[in-house]
């Protein structure tokens, strides 16, 4: 069996190290380097290859994640880092101006990922209040006839994390 | 394994609950179902006495949620729409309302539920799974989990509570999600989730 994997994406900032960090059984590797564009005023550093994570379930038995860098300038690193994984999860920041554009970017680019395998949606920065708001991410993948999990998570909160696993790995079942 | 058909009594007169609970053994040898009350609010037909304002607005609200609802009440001029039984009620005409339902509710899983949900019933991803997008009757989803039916109606009402699914009359089939749940990675992923969940 080749290496089994899971890949998180998502816009810079949007929580992937943090998610990562909430359930990797070893502190996240990151290739995190300085900001200097827009993005310095929301976070000090980031992704700039991709990050890593690893569940270890039993001594021949390891389960990685990678993180891949938000920014669409590092998007070769994409493709490399999504080779072979078994599924996806997008984090989308529901405060940004457009994020179910941003979604798309990321179901656009990652496409045959998503065909192979199959992909879980994780909202942040979600107030309990709005969360009749992933109604319009479920229209809006519904017009693109892809049909997935799409929750409201807190990627600081490991049972957010895990129920987003949990709600890829049923999904994947399929 | 007989099947089961829940009935629910909602502002049902007490004189009047006791002819449903008497004639429960003669419906259940007449239809070979097993036939029983159940005080949730989520079962295969609902009773509801119409002939007050509650009454009425009871009877709404399960049709809304897609269960088969019974009016009683006293005129039919009462009764906006679907089955009814006429006061007073006699035993003969429970039995041929009840006997003659086409009782076939499908759940589909419209949206994925929150943790609040998944945390509070037992095997809600595997019913997730079995739900999601695709419209299953209640028999049909507690033989695919092998779980036990009332965990299956848990389930099922949690996630009516919170808007992530329908429940209508239509046969079993399929939806725009796929196949029906497979084994694929399913040994890698048990042990994944074990141990996710042994820390959180």
């Amino acid at each position: 069996m080749g290496e089994l994997k899971f890949v998180i994406t998502g816009t810079a900032g949007v929580g992937k190290t943090t998610a990562i960090a909430a359930i990797s059984d070893i502190p996240p590797i990151t290739t995190d380097e300085a900001t200097t564009d827009e993005l310095s005023k929301v976070k000090s550093t980031t992704t700039t290859a991709f990050d890593f994570g690893e569940i270890i379930i039993d001594e021949e038995t390891t389960v990685r994640l990678y993180g891949t860098p938000g920014q669409e300038r590092f998007r070769h690193m994409w493709e490399i880092v999504a080779t072979g994984a078994l599924g996806l999860i997008v984090l989308v920041d529901n405060s940004r101006p457009d994020p179910i554009d941003d979604l798309e970017i990321y179901f656009d680019n990652f496409s045959d990922l998503i065909k192979k395998t199959g992909v879980a949606v994780g909202v942040t920065r979600l107030a309990p209040d709005q969360e009749t708001e992933l109604e319009k991410y479920y229209e809006r993948l519904a017009a693109k006839d892809i049909y997935c999990p799409v929750m409201a998570v807190d990627p600081r909160e490991k049972d957010d994390v895990v129920s987003l696993m949990d709600a890829l790995m049923t999904f994947l079942e399929n | 394994m007989a099947i089961v058909r829940t009935i629910i009594l909602k502002e049902v007169r007490q004189s009047d609950q006791v002819i449903f609970s008497n004639v429960l053994p003669v419906l259940s040898s007449r239809t070979n179902l097993q036939w029983e009350i159940v005080s949730d609010d989520f079962g295969d037909v609902a009773i509801v006495d119409s002939d007050t304002m509650l009454g009425r607005l009871v009877a709404d609200g399960f049709e809304k949620k897609g269960i088969k609802t019974i009016r009683i009440a006293t005129k039919v001029d009462d009764v906006n729409s679907g089955a009814w039984l006429r006061k007073p009620i006699r035993p003969a005409d429970v039995i041929k309302h009840l006997a003659s339902l086409k009782l076939t509710h499908v759940a589909t899983l419209v949206r994925w539920p929150g943790k609040d949900v998944i945390q509070a019933c037992l095997g809600s991803s595997r019913l997730c799974s079995i739900f999601f997008r695709r419209s299953i009757s209640i028999e049909k989803a507690t033989e695919i989990s092998r779980l036990p039916r009332d965990q299956v109606l848990l389930f099922i009402e949690k996630c009516i509570e919170s808007n992530c699914m329908k429940i209508s009359n239509e046969k079993d089939g399929s939806y725009p999600g796929g196949s029906m749940p497979g084994t694929k990675n399913t040994s890698l992923f048990s042990r994944l989730r074990r141990k996710l969940y042994s820390r959180s």
